[in-house]
């Protein structure tokens, strides 16, 4: 047991493998009652020690069978959400490198305690990792404050509110669990990349964070403030039947969960324009400055270090949604990028595969030029804005994940086990991730240069070795089964985006 | 003719080049990864030592025996370097030993016995190998008592000769079969009418005296090729390669009966194959309207049908892929490798301890689109999965490429030492019993039972014979 004081009161941690682990942590008061929809307020302070033994409530997830296992939370659901975890090799005076994790699953699943992101393996390199909870679904990102004229202020920004406010706990609290609150490197995947993207065009954020990761987070997905009342807001308040704020407090979790637009139907929606309809960050010049490329472009965050990757095969769905043919690929091409020539980038795909003969069958075209458009083309362009203003650092995860005989290639999640070296932490897990000594020394290899860039800014390491810089070469960190640096990796498929607009890559 | 011992010497001789390798066979289908760019010759039988000490260290013995259909291939390539296997305390032998018309070629009975080959000649030449192990190894600081022949490809199906041989006996006391179970020899017929019979048409006489003249050259251009029939579309010409022969004679049985008959009690024997060993006939392509006629081929006398069902069932459980293309390399793999080798295994079992393993490592080439293909475990057997960028392109490098090759030569050798290959790395490795208990090696390493056990018994009632 061991003992911290807090600005809030004292915690009760356990003393576990080697580190101090303190679980369920408030950082704000439940958002519930009237604090629905509303900023994060500060915790109600206590007196006695309070165990920090037990993960808190996670955030209500959508409920939808094609959720896959490796998403699936064990503890209780409530909007009462908001705690946060630490691992922490002692709660001392160490100043260790802090690593703060957001969590992904398109704003609508995931928490902080997934087993996952148990953060004991990566706190054993010396740094103290910090998981959170943040508000979700219509609790999170429902912008009602056009709707009821204000009554609800809700800018659809308020789960980012509650990542400042963890962000906050951290600049207070941290240093008595041995962490450096000056050292402070925000992580996140998928939405939670999005989280980070989007914490950076925060100024009250940006003095909280010294160094991102940002892993497979699609930034320019984010909405504008019409999107967020047509596509979610007001299709919230229809479901529900009526946009009286005291009809919307009196509702019932449930209800205002039942009520909103699915983020799993859009995500895997065979319509381009649909598959961007779920609830996520809304960029609206106030809370949320501006889109993540002009904003770094800018020079917003000058001097800080950032690491942006993705997987190989992001988009790879071979089994839900096959393509037929040649003419259904060009057709739904076309329709991801209605402005642009189609043909010429399928091409470009092609040519540039069939020189190093990776598949080019229609389904595999597709999955490439998806992935391309929503993840690898816009990450590298995030790299291009910064590069003048900070050190950044490009990867790419192609360990190809061991389920379905390897053909579902590297796709997206995979690189989750080997960041947090849970890769063997369940059977799902492991289906994914893959186990024994190949998987145990990529993830030991990927947690290392993870730890390395939160501790100097550089994830060069002994493991996967020296890691140059994102600069004219585009020197790429390879991560998987021929691991080493490449540059430009999968050029010909980048340049095929030059003249189409980030903006337009949604 | 049969290998004679080679000339003494008294003076010391240097051994610090290789030797001169087998004549090869030249062909543009041949991956980079296996060229080999050392001189060749018939003058070839050479072996290479690598040892931790030639000193009184009577450690284990692993003699090599490369594949490469019996027509490429050498023991000096790259990819057999023994050092990594050596440093865990092996001696490794890597040999070289007559391929193609010089070593697989039966012209006894086209010469009227003037020329006595039996198309084991490359065989004799291993034996020849294994004898000088015996008579030599303990200078070398190896135990002559514990020798474990090793090979892949056509290098495991010489180990499966090496099983049937009489002129053997007692020079071997393990062995490891990797990805060729030496189902496919040939009958006496089969190597008269599909090697030697063309292979004198093509040269233009039969007549002894101008076979002996004839130069290496003239020997390789007649000689039926390999990579072309191993890459027909036709599966009854992918067979037609000079290859070892049960003759009943030299090699006395095939593999299945002679270990089932209890020839190699207490033999520690391990066998294994890659997950998709025909991975290559996945990018020829059989089309949706080919594959039952395709399957048919494989199987003439027997249920294609059946069969295709079987595997689209098994792999739809796990989502594998199930197109044609995929149905017809898996079933390929299964016929040609898979289930040969578990029914190895099962005739040994009553007699000696037997170790199952598929290695289903994808090979990182093609975005992963050849799988666990054929070779894939070589480059981890030996830790060069990295010796060039060709190979590296091939295997993997970095850290979880190095990572599967010391766990797996940390296993190869265990088995060597004492017949176990568990170890601390890949874990505990049971013998394959009746539940079949299976190291799987690759990206979710460990004991599976049964695994692809669907597939296998679809087999239940193919004889093997039927299976070539």
């Amino acid at each position: 047991m061991t003992i911290v004081q807090t600005h809030s009161g004292p915690l009760r941690g356990a003393r576990e493998n080697g580190l101090s682990v303190f679980r369920g942590i408030p950082y704000a008061a439940p958002p519930v009652g009237d604090l629905r929809w509303m900023p994060p307020e500060p915790p109600v302070p206590w007196t006695e020690p309070r165990d920090a033994l037990e993960f808190g409530n996670v955030a209500p997830q959508e409920k939808n069978p094609l959720v896959p296992p490796v998403l699936v939370v064990e503890q209780p659901e409530s909007e009462d959400c908001l705690y946060l975890n630490v691992y922490t090799p002692g709660a001392d005076d160490g100043a260790r490198p802090v690593m703060l994790w957001i969590h992904g699953g398109g704003f609508a699943l995931g928490a902080g305690s997934q087993r996952l992101y148990d953060g004991s393996r990566l706190a054993s390199r010396g740094v103290v990792v910090v998981t959170i909870n943040y508000r979700m679904g219509p609790f999170g990102f429902a912008r009602l404050k056009e709707l009821t004229n204000g009554e609800i202020p809700s800018t659809g920004n308020e789960g980012i509110l509650d990542q400042v406010a963890a962000l906050e706990w951290v600049r207070d609290n941290i240093a008595a669990f041995g962490g450096d609150p000056g050292n402070v490197t925000i992580f996140g995947e998928s939405a939670g990349g999005v989280s980070v993207l989007t914490l950076l065009a925060m100024p009250a954020a940006r003095g909280l964070a010294h160094k991102a990761i940002v892993q497979s987070g699609p930034g320019q997905l984010s909405l504008n403030v019409d999107e967020a009342i047509d596509q979610v807001a007001r299709p919230l308040v229809e479901a529900l039947g009526t946009s009286d704020p005291r009809a919307l407090r009196a509702a019932t979790t449930e209800e205002l969960m039942a009520a909103m637009p699915s983020f799993m139907d859009a995500a895997v929606t065979p319509d381009p324009r649909e598959r961007n309809a779920w609830a996520k960050p809304v960029v609206d010049g106030e809370v949320i400055l501006d889109w993540p490329e002009p904003l770094l472009a800018s020079g917003a965050c000058e001097g800080m270090p950032l690491m942006v990757g993705t997987t190989r095969d992001e988009l790879s769905q071979p089994v839900f949604d096959p393509i037929k043919d040649e003419a259904e690929l060009l057709t739904r091409v076309q329709a991801m990028v209605p402005d642009a020539d189609a043909g010429a980038l399928i091409e470009a795909y092609r040519a540039a595969r069939g020189q190093r003969l990776a598949p080019v069958d229609p389904a595999s075209l597709y999955s490439a030029v998806d992935t391309g458009l929503i993840m690898a083309v816009p990450s590298t362009r995030l790299l291009d804005a910064h590069r003048p203003h900070g050190p950044v650092y490009h990867c790419v995860i192609d360990w190809i994940s061991p389920q379905m005989d390897g053909s579902f290639g590297a796709p997206h999640m995979v690189e989750l086990g080997f960041v947090f070296g849970t890769h063997d932490a369940t059977p799902a897990i492991a289906g994914m991730c893959g186990v024994g000594p190949a998987a145990d020394a990529l993830a030991d290899a990927t947690m290392d240069a993870w730890a390395a860039f939160a501790r100097t800014g550089d994830p060069s390491t002994d493991g996967l070795g020296a890691w140059p810089p994102y600069d004219e070469t585009r020197p790429t960190m390879m991560i998987g089964p021929l691991a080493r640096v490449r540059e430009a990796p999968f050029e010909g498929e980048r340049v095929a985006w030059d003249g189409i607009p980030t903006s337009a890559m949604r | 003719m049969p290998p004679q011992p080679p000339e003494p010497w008294t003076e010391t001789r240097d051994a610090l080049e290789f030797g001169n390798i087998a004549p090869q066979e030249k062909s543009p289908l041949i991956p980079p990864a296996l060229l080999i760019d050392q001189p060749e010759s018939e003058d070839c039988l050479y072996l290479n030592v690598y040892t931790p000490g030639t000193d009184g260290g009577a450690r284990p013995v692993m003699l090599w025996i490369h594949g490469g259909g019996f027509y490429i291939g050498s023991g000096s390539q790259d990819l057999y370097d023994g050092s990594g296997l050596a440093s865990r305390g092996a001696v490794v032998v890597t040999i070289n030993y007559r391929m193609g018309p010089f070593g697989f070629v039966r012209l006894k009975e086209l010469t009227n016995g003037e020329i006595p080959s039996t198309g084991n000649e490359g065989i004799l030449d291993q034996v020849a190998a294994l004898e000088w192990v015996r008579d030599n190894i303990a200078a070398f600081g190896g135990d002559p008592g514990n020798v474990t022949i090793f090979g892949e490809s056509a290098g495991s199906m010489s180990v499966v000769s090496v099983l049937s041989m009489p002129a053997a006996r007692g020079l071997f006391h393990k062995a490891i079969a990797q990805s060729g179970p030496g189902h496919t020899h040939f009958s006496v017929d089969e190597a008269v009418d599909y090697i030697a019979k063309p292979m004198l048409e093509a040269f233009g006489s039969s007549d002894p005296e101008a076979l002996r003249a004839a130069s290496t050259e003239e020997m390789m251009a007649a000689v039926p090729a390999f990579m072309e029939a191993a890459a027909s579309q036709d599966p009854a010409i992918r067979n037609r390669w000079a290859k070892p022969v049960i003759d009943g004679e030299t090699i006395t049985d095939w593999p299945e009966p002679l270990l089932g008959s209890g020839t190699h009690a207490g033999m520690p024997l391990m066998v294994g194959t890659t997950r998709d060993e025909m991975s290559s006939a996945v990018l020829a392509g059989v089309g949706d309207g080919d594959l039952a006629e395709r399957v048919q081929e494989l199987v003439p006398a027997h249920d294609a049908n059946a069969l295709i069902d079987a595997y689209r069932t098994a792999r739809g459980q796990r989502l594998a892929p199930v197109d044609s293309a995929s149905l017809y390399a898996a079933i390929d793999t299964s016929r040609m490798m898979g289930v040969p080798s578990t029914r190895l295994l099962d005739a040994h079992r009553p007699h000696g301890p037997v170790y199952h393993y598929v290695f289903d490592w994808i090979s990182p080439a093609m975005d992963g689109a050849s799988g666990a293909q054929h070779g894939v475990d070589i480059g981890f057997v030996f830790g060069t999965h990295d010796v060039t960028p060709d190979t590296a392109g091939m295997f993997g490098a970095g850290p979880a490429a190095d990572a599967l090759a010391n766990a797996t030569m940390d296993a190869w050798t265990a088995f060597a030492r004492t017949g176990d290959p568990s170890t601390e790395s890949l874990g505990a490795w049971p013998p394959y019993g009746e539940t079949r208990a299976t190291m799987m090696i690759g990206p979710l390493a460990g004991v599976r039972e049964a695994p692809f056990e669907g597939e296998r018994a679809a087999w239940d009632g193919i004889a093997t014979s039927d299976m070539r």
